[in-house]
């Protein structure tokens, strides 16, 4: 066993790519009652990230994660010669929905990442960073976690606000949110990117701390699971 | 910077403590000359978790400072309770060993080197408290970091684990972090499940627990760490 796992590393860590590639990939939404907004994925290089988990965000993944918003991000990922396919379900994904699609790398985009939004979360985001292409021929699944971008409070009040900096949630797909909450949470203690605590909710549709319905909006770890598929 | 490992080197023979590169993060014992050396970095994923002083130890491949399903030892039980780590640390005595000297925040990154010149020594062990809880922790143990080349990284995401030596009634008096101020270690052991399983997170007086110290904001979700293994 102890040779197999060595033997498994090395093979990994032997498995950078350098040419160009041919993916097919398959995302899947883990979770009992929250959407995705659309999606980014790309492929790049080494020294470009999405997010770092323990730093900042930047201020166009901020817009990601506090209303969906991937036009800024998609910008920046081009702009570091990414390649990349924006929104592939072409709009919200629900949960326990899959959607696939097909990705061609150039030589030398060796690492794949993903964002998108959970909503209803104030700033919560789906998020793989940088994982390492696997080049030989296979289907490899990957599980994804739920990040906190660290940019807005927690307050758990749908009131239709997706604009960076401000304040609230813009919508529940499902429609089961309530209204008049008062806040569950002011600014994040942590505010670098980090895990997501969850959301709390409440069973109060028309006050309570929180406009979220604690039996229907939580999630646990991972909230996706990513295939890909190396031709 | 030959200069300032050469220093380290040889503090480390005189088997003194010594903080490495002078950075004020934590103390470090070493071994001889060609040494096998690791970047370690920690960062804390959690909202309001702060994780207790470090300890971090590379041994050969027969030691595990904890097993799901296994009674906590003593040195687990002190770690998770109350975040000391000199127990733990006694376990692998003379081994290259790195305990930090401050808390790391949440969001805050640790990073500090570790290298033995043994070969054999290339198990890593590390653990650390989440201190808004009864006792939870969370680490690696037993990781072997044989076949990585200068150069190599390793990416660990880890859970946090429940040591099973106290009863998660998250009440003032026996939560010892910041939020709650109580109690650390006690050697008494009241908790339902008596060995060493994954952390279910905490309630919270947010969630209905009335007499919890903690808030939503000390909630969590795994992973709660992320540790980055760079072989120098």
């Amino acid at each position: 066993m102890k040779k197999l796992v060595t033997t498994t590393m090395l093979a990994f860590l032997a498995s950078t790519a350098v040419e160009a590639q041919e993916l097919d990939i398959s995302i899947t939404n883990l979770t009992h009652g929250s959407h995705f907004t659309p999606l980014l994925v790309a492929a790049h290089g080494a020294t470009t990230q999405l997010f770092e988990p323990g730093k900042a965000a930047s201020a166009n993944l901020q817009a990601m994660a506090e209303g969906g918003d991937i036009s800024d991000l998609s910008s920046d990922v081009d702009a570091a010669g990414a390649d990349k396919v924006a929104n592939p379900a072409e709009g919200l994904l629900a949960p326990g929905a899959s959607t696939s699609f097909s990705l061609s790398t150039q030589e030398g985009n060796d690492y794949l990442s993903l964002v998108a939004m959970v909503l209803p979360t104030n700033d919560g985001f789906v998020g793989m960073n940088s994982l390492p292409i696997p080049t030989a021929a296979g289907s490899y699944t990957y599980q994804v976690n739920a990040w906190d971008a660290g940019t807005e409070a927690n307050d758990e009040i749908v009131n239709g606000n997706g604009a960076p900096g401000m304040a609230g949630i813009p919508a529940d797909p499902l429609g089961k949110n309530g209204t008049g909450a008062t806040g569950v949470a002011t600014a994040d203690d942590n505010q670098n990117i980090h895990i997501h605590r969850g959301v709390i909710g409440d069973t109060d549709p028309d006050g309570g701390p929180s406009d979220l319905d604690s039996r229907i909006h939580r999630w646990l770890n991972p909230v996706a699971s990513v295939t890909i598929t190396v031709k | 910077m030959k200069a300032v490992i050469l220093t380290a080197v040889i503090l480390g023979l005189g088997a003194c403590s010594n903080d490495n590169n002078n950075d004020g993060t934590g103390d470090n014992t070493s071994g001889t000359v060609d040494m096998t050396s690791y970047r370690i970095e920690l960062i804390n994923l959690t909202n309001n978790q702060p994780f207790s002083p470090p300890a971090a130890m590379l041994h050969d491949g027969g030691f595990s400072a904890w097993e799901i399903g296994k009674p906590a030892s003593e040195a687990i039980e002190v770690l998770a309770e109350s975040g000391g780590t000199s127990k733990l640390i006694s376990l692998q005595q003379g081994n290259p060993m790195f305990t930090g000297r401050g808390e790391i925040l949440a969001g805050q990154t640790l990073s500090f080197e570790i290298g033995s010149s043994d070969p054999d020594v290339s198990h890593l062990t590390l653990a650390t408290m989440l201190v808004n809880t009864n006792d939870a922790f969370t680490g690696l143990t037993n990781i072997d970091l044989k076949g990585m080349t200068s150069g190599d990284k390793r990416v660990f995401l880890t859970p946090a684990y429940d040591a099973g030596t106290e009863f998660n009634d998250e009440l003032a008096a026996h939560v010892p972090g910041p939020a709650a101020g109580g109690e650390g270690f006690n050697a008494a052991r009241d908790d339902v499940t008596a060995v060493v399983t994954h952390h279910a997170g905490v309630v919270s007086k947010d969630d209905g627990l009335a007499d919890s110290a903690l808030s939503q904001a000390e909630r969590f979700d795994n992973p709660v760490l992320l540790v980055k293994i760079t072989r120098l």
